[in-house]
């Protein structure tokens, strides 16, 4: 297959600087094939979400182009490339006093005419569409009126990821889906991500902060460190060394070498856990 | 970002050394002076002192600890005046054009009356006692179905200005919600008309619209509707800059455009508040419509401007009456929708 055609996402050499002066990316060049599930590591201010929000246009690169499918991301294009990638959110991002159905409908508004969809005039096949989504996700008819707000925080990320389906996009971006709920729902929800994407054939970018959960679903792991790409590979090579380079000083804001080094020395075995107690 | 270096903390002191601000210092103990000064001085000014000593012999009147005030009395006669209210209506047979004796309106009935008439005899140009049969068209509440006919008038240009207010704050709403504006420019000029037309009492601009439109409800409606567009202009656009704006940035990230984001995204969050205004402003359109109708802007104002010029008090006590039973209702039924739409 020519490679092109094959890219789903592609970063070249993106940079972001803040008119503060600090680098939140520095040159990152990051590119997707179809169908991969791809999570993006690092400790909190290494830049994972500016990353993300680049590949939709919520954040403008200061330098360096961003690619989806193919095309580039301008202002021009940013209208017909935004309905092709979903999104889900670290809270969720519900309208909480709308109904779940709302909800889920409202992922689909771009694919309506304006003035039907101002109406709230959503057509039968959308609708039927809404009700097999909310059902993927593992919630019951009867949650379909209720609101958003009445919704556990897991359920909630559910009506997130039937939103972010419901254009079908080939390119689905996850900004920490996980980071406000707790290990279990994480669990869960990050399983079903992974089952949905894998089901429509969706290219994931996820970004997340455990590494364990990175581990057991991510098929590739690209882990940032201060802006800069400082791992890439399938995630069985991201072992318990790579995690500790990654969260030392990401983490620690005292920029000396010896906190990495101090760090190097802890036990190894356990280091995931130690950082995601410490992240 | 965490990557701010932090700065070394400064060395600790020991607690003995530590203290807490007081809550009153010397700036609020002259602030407070400053105010109690600026009281005394206006109060003076607006006779206040006037007022708590008419007010106070009035309480002592009423207790009987005095034997008269000028506000008992006043109130007494104001009083004496209002009540009892008047509720039927009497007319004259003769001065009803095309009457049918055999279909009388509904509870009416016909009263013969006597009446004595004072007149001046031409010849002898002696006042000459003169009695006269009259037939009376006696309505016992024709009177009370005329007010509410009138109340009813109110009610309508009130519920008609508030639509209208709706109508015209949302746009301006747009244009002044700092997030939603198309330009600085636009959201200058927005909030310019909507602090102006909120600066203009209805009284004021309703003088004008008479002028303009003509005695009648249409003059009523407009300067209502102004007034009150000003006013949701500027509470919808607070209400609009203040929703979470994460539910917005998700229908922003797939490219819905800002009609429907405003629609799905932000419509719903601020729907409640949106409720309780425009329920405010239709509950203080009811109060001002009567006001707006004693400069001749049509509803019960009119009617009761009406009659306190041509001194029927009893009327203008059931005009009153009315005005205050309607606020009331209103206001019960307001209350209960906001409780059911939080």
């Amino acid at each position: 297959m020519n490679p092109a055609k094959n890219s789903m996402l592609r970063f070249d050499s993106v940079a972001m600087r803040y008119p503060d002066g600090t680098m939140a990316l520095d040159r990152v060049s990051l590119e997707l094939p179809r169908g991969q599930f791809c999570v993006v590591l690092g400790a909190s201010g290494a830049g994972k979400s500016t990353l993300l929000r680049m590949a939709n246009g919520l954040v403008t690169p200061s330098s360096g182009a961003v690619h989806v499918e193919g095309r580039r991301l301008s202002s021009a294009t940013l209208s017909s490339i935004r309905p092709r990638i979903g999104m889900i959110h670290q809270h969720f991002n519900l309208v909480l006093r709308a109904s779940v159905a709302t909800n889920v409908l409202s992922g689909a508004l771009p694919g309506l005419p304006w003035w039907r969809a101002l109406c709230g005039l959503f057509p039968e096949p959308l609708r039927r569409k809404a009700c097999l989504l909310v059902s993927a996700v593992g919630l019951e008819e009867q949650h379909l009126n209720r609101r958003a707000s009445e919704l556990s925080g897991g359920q909630q990320q559910r009506v997130g990821i039937a939103r972010a389906f419901m254009l079908a996009p080939p390119l689905v971006l996850a900004d920490e889906p996980v980071a406000s709920l707790d290990p279990k729902a994480s669990h869960d929800v990050l399983a079903l991500l992974r089952t949905q994407a894998r089901e429509r054939g969706a290219t994931v970018l996820c970004s997340l902060h455990q590494v364990e959960l990175a581990r057991e679903f991510a098929d590739r792991i690209v882990a940032l460190r201060r802006g800069r790409v400082v791992f890439d590979g399938p995630a069985q090579a991201f072992d318990a060394d790579v995690a500790r380079q990654i969260y030392a000083t990401g983490v620690a804001s005292s920029e000396s070498g010896a906190s990495e080094v101090g760090y190097n020395t802890c036990e190894p075995v356990h280091v995931p856990q130690a950082v995601m107690e410490v992240a | 970002m965490t990557d701010v270096v932090a700065s070394a903390p400064p060395a600790a002191r020991p607690h003995s050394a530590w203290r807490i601000q007081r809550s009153f210092g010397v700036r609020q103990r002259v602030i407070v002076l400053m105010v109690l000064l600026l009281l005394v001085v206006t109060g003076k000014r607006v006779e206040i002192d006037h007022m708590v000593t008419l007010t106070s012999d009035g309480l002592l009147a009423a207790v009987g600890l005095r034997d008269s005030s000028q506000v008992s009395a006043g109130l007494a006669s104001v009083a004496r005046q209002l009540f009892p209210v008047q509720l039927s209506e009497r007319t004259e047979v003769a001065r009803i054009e095309n009457f049918d004796r055999d279909h009388l309106p509904w509870l009416s009935h016909l009263e013969v009356g006597t009446v004595h008439e004072q007149r001046l005899n031409p010849d002898t140009l002696q006042m000459e006692d003169h009695v006269t049969q009259r037939e009376v068209l006696v309505e016992p509440l024709g009177y009370l179905w005329h007010v509410a006919a009138k109340m009813i008038e109110t009610l309508e240009i009130a519920l008609w200005a508030t639509l209208l207010a709706v109508l015209l704050s949302l746009p301006l709403a747009w244009l002044s919600a700092r997030n939603y504006t198309p330009h600085r420019v636009c959201y200058t000029v927005a909030r310019a008309l909507v602090s102006l037309l909120r600066a203009v009492p209805e009284l004021v601009s309703a003088l004008f619209l008479v002028l303009a439109y003509g005695f009648g409800p249409v003059a009523g409606v407009l300067a209502l509707a102004l007034h009150g567009a000003g006013f949701l202009g500027k509470f919808y656009a607070e209400d609009i800059e203040t929703a979470d704006p994460r539910p917005q940035e998700a229908l922003r990230a797939i490219g819905t455009n800002q009609l429907l984001v405003m629609r799905y995204a932000v419509l719903p969050q601020v729907m409640p508040q949106f409720i309780a205004y425009t329920l405010y402003v239709l509950d203080r359109n009811v109060r001002m419509a009567t006001v707006v109708g004693l400069v001749g802007a049509g509803g019960i104002g009119q009617e009761l401007k009406g009659r306190y010029d041509m001194y029927n008090y009893a009327h203008v006590g059931t005009i009153l009456i009315a005005i205050f039973l309607t606020v009331f209702v209103l206001d019960q039924l307001a209350a209960r929708w906001r409780r059911r739409h939080a």
